[in-house]
This record gives structure tokens, C-alpha cells and sequence, in this order.
């Protein structure tokens, strides 16, 4: 039968299939598709090693259980029948549903997400004038791409900057995405225009006439902000949204700046604006609920996902980020290897290792914040990891990838190895910490103080940290989010309170969990968001 | 009644270039198996075939014509009687002396008394990979197990410890030197069994892999082996994600500082003391300690250190009591580690060379190594060696061998 079918394979491994007789049976058709199923599989065969391989390399060592059951899927099922492959493919997806990373995620991708955006955290029953023109104050990175997200949500937006030059800048940067977006076909040359058309650049503070709400993205500097802010007001609608952009310092300080604090909010945009869909709205102390109103509706309007916090110093993202790289950098001062640090912390599911997200970040900006917080507070302690910014910034002029040097050395912008010098300003080099410590080091000191932020009034919602903590500062998808990672940790809350206390035995008094935790968590279990595994 | 387990007798052939044009390319793979079993028959007159009740191979590739269990085949086409059995086994690289050691345990049980144990690999005719591996192409095991190939792992070695490509390079070319110069004395002569075809014509003599022209410049232009495969396929990151305080992999490791890809066979007569009384036969040494033993499957090449330490804690000895080192050149860093770890002086330490200018059969390497340590010690009139392979999957293999 099977002289019937001529089978020839090509140098290229293409297989192609000739039936001689075209009056042959379906039989002799299957065994034709199988023999050139099997060469297929003979072909893929050879590349199977790599993929196992491959995904781990895409993945950065977080070991996720959806790639991997997907990839063992496809590989298991094409050795069987069709039948049989279905059964595999079932038995692999009964694992993930079931699984607790599934109920992580759908928790915090479905239920938190659509809480968020759906404006739990908005006053209810507030109508407000939606914002139709808005003022930006400062053409910097964050004016620029604040500007372009207002303008591509339909608004009329006017940037300002202390030069027509330096406020060209925001339509510079809007050119450029559009241009990209032209290119990939998602947006046509027309919408692109139209999207431009919105933008005005200016130097004048007239031109922001009749503006209804203003976003100001000035250098973080309060005096500054304040200043600014004194000579736009006259300018603007009696009743104005005044937003100010500030990664950390406190709303309610900026707002004496204004006469009308009820009017005064934060909205702290996440760069690079264009793609990061977090928006942290800071509610000061004298914020009113109609600013608070707007400045959600307006946020929803140009697409971001708006979580809710109370004032105090970093807010809630910009403060629990800042234990993140405090513990890593900690670590390293410790005599941790630094590219051990990296890993633990992308296996651990950082979508960046913390190291490379200070240099990013810049060690400077790094160095100034906490400056800040060390002025503002007493109680503020002092660790080693500060003394290692302080000595890379001061002592080394190595301030962050900006300046092509920081831990990482960088080769006209992209990220080489990590400065060998490093191994020098250690206290004990190459201590051994159990990797799985490293991980959660950086995990625990971010929940612990997420924690903290919701003792603390900072953070009003558990669905907030959630939200805001994977959207806004990279906490590990999986665990979808960080006061969930503390709900799903084994053994629950309880067990987290375990493991805390047996870091801070190790680690220090910063992993002391707070007393009431097991069973306050258990007092808010339940509710929508929180009970997705049985939902 | 147990007894100790004795060496009669260690041959093998020479090595083929492991390719279409090697010498042997055209010998099947168990004629090379039947050529030695003739050979060991007409070496010692007084071998009763009669008496010989198994034949163990290692083969570590056994499809296609290396499949089915090619020792009773070649048993039987050696014409050897009915009667003895054949098994053919697999532990990756060193095959051939877990055949040896397999067959020095069972004399040693007293169960059985004359056993043929050794290896047979025709890389040029079935190619290594070629019968699949679910460690390799599984991703559930691969995933959980971090599987990467050996030549990111020797690679990984050599990061680990250092070793620069210049290291790894002299020692490439000390194995060509040394090969050279065992070749040139006769080192071999004892064990080594022409390849020849069915008019008795020769096939091959020599070993054809060496390059004894071979200069440290040559070397240093050689382009390393796996780099793209750890880079590209995401191998390197699979190893830096458990070695996680190395930042980079270093790829040192090329075609010129790995073991040479040939075809061969190798094998021993292993038997009781009672079987050589009643045959007239002559044991040349003893099998004094064996040992099998794992260690990090990602670092998968450093087995043969805790292996030996196993071996001479089974024969009582410590490493003082050792004369010479045969350990298999799989790459160089294997050998440089070991000899670091161990502390070993490296003059002890394959001193004829190894698989780096000679060829590595995978199957049969075990077996080869053997009777190359049994010839030196001769040779030298020393009186005992240590011989330890590397092996896939992170294992080790270790024999004490000792001259009667």
C-alpha cells in the first residue's frame, strides 16, 4: 500500500507528500499524514532540548506553572493519539486550576483589576465636570508622557516649560510614539495628527488659560513645586483639579502651597507613562471627595488604573519599593554575591533585579529620597545599604545607568556586568544565605510593609496594595499581590507570621511581623476579592 | 566460594575518526565486538569458551544496528556456545567499566566465574543522541532537573574554577604530547588489537584521532563549542540560575580541549581465581574496590571525585596508596578539577594521554581505560591505579585496580 505515496523530504526538512492514485482509500490518506507527522516530530526532536531551556532563559528562573505545564502539554500530546493528548492536556490544566497560583492571579487579574477600575475606591454618588483641558507643568520625561496620554484619551492638554524649547520637548516625544504607532499599523497617520493637534507647547503662563485641571511634573523639589503652582493658579478655572506628580513627598505639605487644598491631590504616574497602566492617586489630608472625584474620573479617562491611597511619605509604592531595594542592597552589603541577589529576586518572579532597577532608577534619586525621609522622621533608621548608595554615589561616581555606571557598568546604554569593586566595600565576603532567605527577604520586607501601610492608614484597601504593588512597583505576578502573598503564604497568615518571625531571628527586628496580623487578616478574609478560590 | 575478582586479559582497537571518514566507518559495530573476542581467544590458548558464561556491553547509543541487545548477538556470531548469555548497559560515558565492575561483582558473589565485560561505540555509523532521552527532551523532567548538555557543564566547571582557556588549552596539548609519545614507545602495544576485514586485511593499527602536531597557537584559534548553545538556547541561564553567584559562563571549552568523537570497542576477561587454576590462565591484577555515586546533575562532570573516594574506602586504601590516575578527558576542566580536588601530582594522572588526542567511544572508554592503566602499571612495574569516568546526568564511576 504504502508504494503508493511517494514521500520525499528536502534539504530544508520539508516533507512533501505524493499520492499516486487518487482513488485511494482514507486509510492510505492516514497513513500519509501520520508518516508526515512523524517526520515533523523527527524535526522537532531535535530541537526539544532547547525549549525547556529557552522558556526558563524567557522566563529569568521564576517558575511559573501555566509555560511549563503549557510546554509539557504540547510535547507529551504530540507523542499519543489525539485522544489520549486530550487527556494529558486535561490533567495538566486540572493541576493549574486547582493550583494556588491560579487563584492568585485570577484574584488579583480579574476580581482586584475589576474592582479597581470600576471605581471602588471612587466617593460614591459625587458628580463632577469631567476635565476637558489640562494644564502640564514641566516638559521633562513625566510631563511629556503624561501629556501624550491626556492628549491620546481626546483631551486638549498645554505643556509648559520654562522655555518654548524645553516645553517642545513634550510634542517631541509625542511625535516619536505616534510615529512608532503609525509604523506598527496601530494607529493611522490622522489620528495621529489629531493627537498632536491636541497638544500646545508653551513658556507663557497665559496660555494655560481656562485649563480645568493641571498636572504638575516639575523636578521634586517642594519649593519649586509650590512656586509653580503660585503662578498658574490665577490662570486656571475658579475650580481647577490641581494634581501634583510626586513620587514621594507629601501631598498635604505641597497643598499649603495653594489656597484651596480641597482641590489638591496627588496623582503619581509610573514611568515610562505611555506603558506602565498604574496611576497612585495621594488624598492629602484636607483633599475634598470632589478632587478626589476628579482626579479618579480624569485618571479612568486616559486609560490607567487608578488605586487610592493616603498621604505620607512615598505614598504606598514609592515606600514598599524601597525595602525592596534597602533588603537587596542590604544583602550585598552583607557579603552576599550581587548576581545572586539578582537571581533570587527574578526567580522569585521580580519581573527586574533589584540592583539593576536601582541603577534604572538612578542611585542619586535613591540616595536624595531617603534623605528626605531621614529629615522628615526621627525614627527613621539607618541601614547598611545606605552607607553602600552613599559610598557608590559619593566615594565611586558610580550614580546609576544614566551615567553608564552604577552596580551594573553599561556600554552606551546597554546593562554589561556587575562592577567588580562591588566585591571590596562588603562586610563579609561570600556569605552564604539560603537562596530561598534571599527571595523572601526581598518579598517579606515588601509585605511586611505593605502591612504596615495598611496599620497606618496609608493604604485604605487590600485590593489597592494588590493592584497597585504588581501594576506599579514589579511585585511578582504570581502571588497577585503583596498582602495576597501574605493570605496565600503556607500555612496562611499564620505561616507568614511564622516565617517573619524566623527571618527577624535571623535578619534583624524589620521582619518582626505585627502582633495582630494572623488575626486581623482573618477578620477582613472573605470578602469579594478575597475568597476567589471558592468563588 | 567467593572469590576475588581477577584481570586475565584487557584489549581493545584502535580508535576511527568518528566520522564518514574514518577508517573504521565501515565496520559494523559488532564485528569490531567479534574481532576482540577472536583476539582474546587466540592471546590465551587455554580460554575454554566453554567456561565463559556472559557477555557484558556497554553501549550507550543502542539503536538501530547497536540496538536489540547487541551482546548475544555478537556472542553468538563469535561462535561462542550457546550457553553464554550477553547484556548490553548503559551508564552514558562510562559503560564499559560499569561493565567491568558488574562482572567483577557477580565473580566476586561466587555465583559465577569467567565473564567477557566491556564496550562497543560506533559514533560515526549511530550517531550519539540518536536513541533520545527523556531527561533531555522531556520539559516536565528537564524543567524540574535543570538539564543542560555536558558541554555547558564543562564549561560551568571551568567558570566555577577558574580555569582559563589558556589552562584548558595546556592541558589539551599535554594529552596530544603525551599520546604522541605513548604511541612512539609502544605503551599500547600490549592491549591494542588491529581492525581487520574479513581477508585479514588490515583496517586499522593506530589510534587515528591524535593530532600530535597539534601547537598551543592551533588551539587558541579554535572557536568554543558551546557558546551559542548555551547563550542562544537558554542553556547558560538554566546553569546560572542554580549557580546563581556566577554572573557569566565562561565557554572555554572546543573541539580541540574534548574528547575526540571515534569508533572502537574494548574488553576484559574477568574471573576467579579458580576458573585461570583450571584454565592455565594468568591474572595480571585484581579489582579491588568499584563504586558508583552521583553528584550535581547541572555540574553533571565532577562525579569522578566523590566515585573514587568510594572506591578506595571499599578497598581499604587512601589516595597514597595509588600509583596511577586514569580518569576519561571528557573535557579538559573535568581533569583539572579533579586533580585539583584530589590533589593529586599530576605526572600520576593519565600519563599516556587520554580521550582529548585518543577518542572517547562512549561505550567502550571504560573498558579501554582500564587496560591502559593495567599496561603502565606493567610497564612501570607499579602496583596500583585508580580508573574514573565522568558520566551524563551526574554520576561517577570509579575501579581500583591492582597487580597481582
Amino acid at each position: 500500500m504504502t508504494d503508493t505515496i511517494r514521500y520525499d523530504r528536502g534539504a530544508d526538512g520539508i516533507v512533501t507528500l505524493t499520492l499516486d492514485d487518487p482513488t485511494q482509500s482514507a486509510n492510505t490518506m492516514n497513513r500519509a499524514y501520520a508518516a508526515s507527522m512523524c517526520a515533523v516530530l523527527d524535526r522537532l526532536a531535535a530541537q526539544l532540548p532547547a525549549f525547556p531551556a529557552t522558556l526558563r532563559k524567557q522566563l529569568k528562573g521564576a517558575r511559573l506553572p501555566a509555560p511549563e505545564a503549557i510546554l509539557a502539554t504540547a510535547v507529551e500530546g504530540a507523542q499519543v493519539d489525539v485522544e489520549t493528548a486530550f487527556t494529558v492536556e486535561t490533567r495538566h490544566l486540572i493541576g493549574l486550576l486547582t493550583g494556588q497560583v491560579a487563584k492568585n492571579m485570577i484574584g488579583a487579574f480579574f476580581f482586584d483589576l475589576k474592582a479597581v477600575n470600576g471605581g471602588a475606591a471612587r466617593p460614591s454618588g459625587v458628580d463632577v465636570a469631567p476635565v476637558r483641558r489640562v494644564a502640564v507643568l514641566g516638559a521633562g520625561m513625566m510631563g511629556a508622557g503624561i501629556a501624550y496620554a491626556c492628549a491620546s484619551a481626546g483631551l486638549e492638554v498645554v505643556v509648559r516649560d520654562v522655555s518654548p524649547e524645553a516645553a517642545g520637548r513634550a510634542r517631541e516625544h509625542a511625535e516619536r510614539l505616534l510615529a512608532r504607532a503609525v509604523r506598527k499599523g496601530r494607529a493611522t497617520e490622522a489620528d495621529a495628527r489629531a493627537v498632536l493637534d491636541r497638544i500646545t507647547t508653551t513658556d507663557q503662563v497665559d496660555a494655560l488659560t481656562g485649563c480645568d485641571a493641571v498636572i504638575e511634573a516639575v523636578f521634586e523639589d517642594p519649593a519649586l513645586k509650590k512656586a509653580v503652582f503660585a503662578e498658574v493658579l490665577p490662570m486656571l478655572a475658579p475650580d481647577a483639579l490641581l494634581a501634583s506628580n510626586t513620587s514621594t513627598l507629601p501631598i498635604t505639605g505641597l497643598a499649603e502651597g495653594v489656597d484651596r487644598p480641597a482641590d489638591f491631590i496627588g496623582m503619581h504616574f509610573f514611568s515610562p507613562v505611555d506603558r506602565m497602566p498604574l496611576l497612585e492617586i495621594v488624598v492629602g489630608d484636607r483633599t475634598g471627595d470632589e478632587a478626589l472625584a476628579r482626579a479618579f474620573d480624569l485618571a479612568r479617562r486616559i486609560g490607567k488604573t487608578p488605586i487610592v491611597v493616603n498621604d505620607g511619605r512615598g505614598f504606598f509604592t514609592s515606600r514598599v519599593i524601597g525595602r525592596f531595594i534597602d533588603e537587596a542592597v542590604g544583602m550585598v552589603v552583607e557579603g552576599v554575591p550581587a548576581a545572586s541577589v539578582e537571581q533570587a529576586a527574578l526567580q522569585a518572579g521580580y519581573p527586574t533585579g533589584p540592583l539593576a532597577l536601582a541603577d534604572e532608577v538612578s542611585l542619586t534619586l535613591i540616595q536624595r529620597i531617603r534623605r528626605q525621609f531621614e529629615a522628615a522622621s526621627e525614627e527613621y533608621l539607618p541601614l547598611p545599604a545606605h552607607r553602600l548608595v552613599d559610598e557608590l554615589v559619593d566615594a565611586y561616581d558610580r550614580p546609576g545607568r544614566a551615567a553608564g555606571r552604577g552596580f551594573y557598568s553599561y556600554d552606551d546604554g546597554t546593562r554589561g556586568r556587575l562592577w567588580p569593586g562591588l566585591a571590596d566595600l562588603v562586610t563579609d565576603a561570600g556569605r552564604a544565605v539560603p537562596f530561598t532567605d534571599l527571595q523572601e527577604r526581598m518579598l517579606f520586607a515588601e509585605a511586611l510593609d505593605a502591612l504596615r501601610c495598611l496599620d497606618e492608614g496609608v493604604l485604605r484597601t487590600e485590593t489597592d496594595a494588590n493592584i497597585g504593588s504588581i501594576f506599579g512597583i514589579g511585585f511578582p505576578a504570581w502571588t497577585g499581590g503583596v498582602i495576597r502573598y501574605v493570605r496565600q503564604y503556607a500555612g496562611g497568615p499564620a505561616g507568614f507570621a511564622a516565617r517573619a518571625a524566623e527571618l527577624a531571628q535571623r535578619y534583624g527586628e524589620r521582619f518582626t511581623p505585627p502582633d495582630d496580623l494572623v488575626d486581623r487578616l482573618a477578620a477582613s478574609a472573605g470578602r469579594p476579592a478575597e475568597s476567589v478560590g471558592t468563588a | 566460594m567467593p572469590s576475588e575478582a581477577y584481570v586475565y586479559d584487557a584489549v581493545r582497537t584502535p580508535r576511527g575518526r568518528g566520522r564518514d571518514t574514518g577508517a573504521l566507518h565501515g565496520v559494523k559495530p559488532i564485528s569490531l565486538v567479534v574481532g576482540l573476542i577472536d583476539a582474546l581467544r587466540e592471546r590465551n590458548p587455554g580460554l575454554d569458551v566453554g567456561r565463559l558464561e556472559d557477555l557484558l556491553l556497554g553501549i550507550v547509543t543502542p539503536v538501530g544496528e547497536q540496538g536489540g541487545d547487541l551482546a548475544r548477538a555478537a556472542a553468538l556470531l563469535a561462535g561462542l556456545p550457546d550457553q553464554v548469555g550477553g547484556v548490553q548497559l548503559n551508564r552514558f560515558c562510562a559503560s564499559g567499566l560499569e561493565a567491568v565492575n558488574a562482572a567483577a561483582a557477580r565473580i566476586r558473589s561466587g555465583w559465577e566465574h569467567l565473564l567477557l565485560a566491556g564496550g562497543v561505540e560506533s559514533m560515526s555509523r549511530v550517531p550519539m543522541g540518536s536513541d533520545g532521552a527523556a531527561w533531555a527532551t522531556d520539559p516536565q523532567t528537564a524543567l524540574a532537573t535543570s538539564f543542560v548538555p555536558q558541554g555547558v557543564s564543562a564549561d560551568l566547571i571551568a567558570t566555577l574554577e577558574g580555569f582559563s582557556r589558556d589552562d584548558v588549552d595546556g592541558y589539551a596539548l599535554r594529552s596530544q604530547e603525551r599520546a604522541a609519545k605513548a604511541w612512539a614507545g609502544g605503551h599500547f602495544a600490549r592491549s591494542v588489537v588491529p581492525v581487520r576485514d574479513a581477508n585479514g586485511l588490515d583496517i586499522l593499527t593506530v589510534d587515528e584521532h591524535p593530532r600530535p602536531e597539534t601547537t598551543r597557537e592551533a588551539l587558541a584559534r579554535l572557536t568554543p563549542s558551546f557558546a551559542t548553545m548555551g547563550e542562544a538556547a537558554g542553556f547558560d541561564a538554566v546553569a546560572l540560575q542554580k549557580f546563581h553567584w556566577l554572573e557569566a559562563i565562561e565557554h572555554v571549552h572546543h573541539a580541540g580541549n574534548s574528547s575526540g568523537i571515534v569508533d572502537g570497542a574494548a574488553l576484559v576477561l574477568i574471573g576467579s581465581e579458580e576458573v585461570g587454576r583450571d584454565l592455565g590462565l594468568t591474572p595480571r591484577a585484581r579489582i579491588v574496590g568499584a563504586a558508583v555515586t552521583g553528584a550535581d546533575p547541572t555540574l553533571m562532570l565532577t562525579g569522578p571525585i566523590p566515585a573514587t573516594h568510594k572506591a578506595l574506602a571499599v578497598a581499604g586504601l587512601t589516595l597514597d596508596d595509588i600509583d596511577l590516575f586514569e580518569i576519561n578527558e571528557a573535557f579538559a576542566a573535568v581533569v583539572l578539577k579533579y586533580v585539583r580536588d584530589l590533589g593529586l601530582d599530576p605526572d600520576r594522572v593519565n600519563v599516556n594521554g587520554g580521550a582529548i588526542a585518543l577518542g572517547h567511544p562512549l561505550g567502550a572508554t571504560g573498558a579501554m581505560l582500564l587496560g591502559t592503566a593495567l599496561d603502565e602499571l606493567e610497564r612501570r612495574d607499579l602496583r596500583r591505579a585508580v580508573v574514573t569516568l565522568c558520566i551524563g546526568g551526574g554520576m561517577g564511576v570509579a575501579t581500583v585496580l591492582e597487580r597481582c
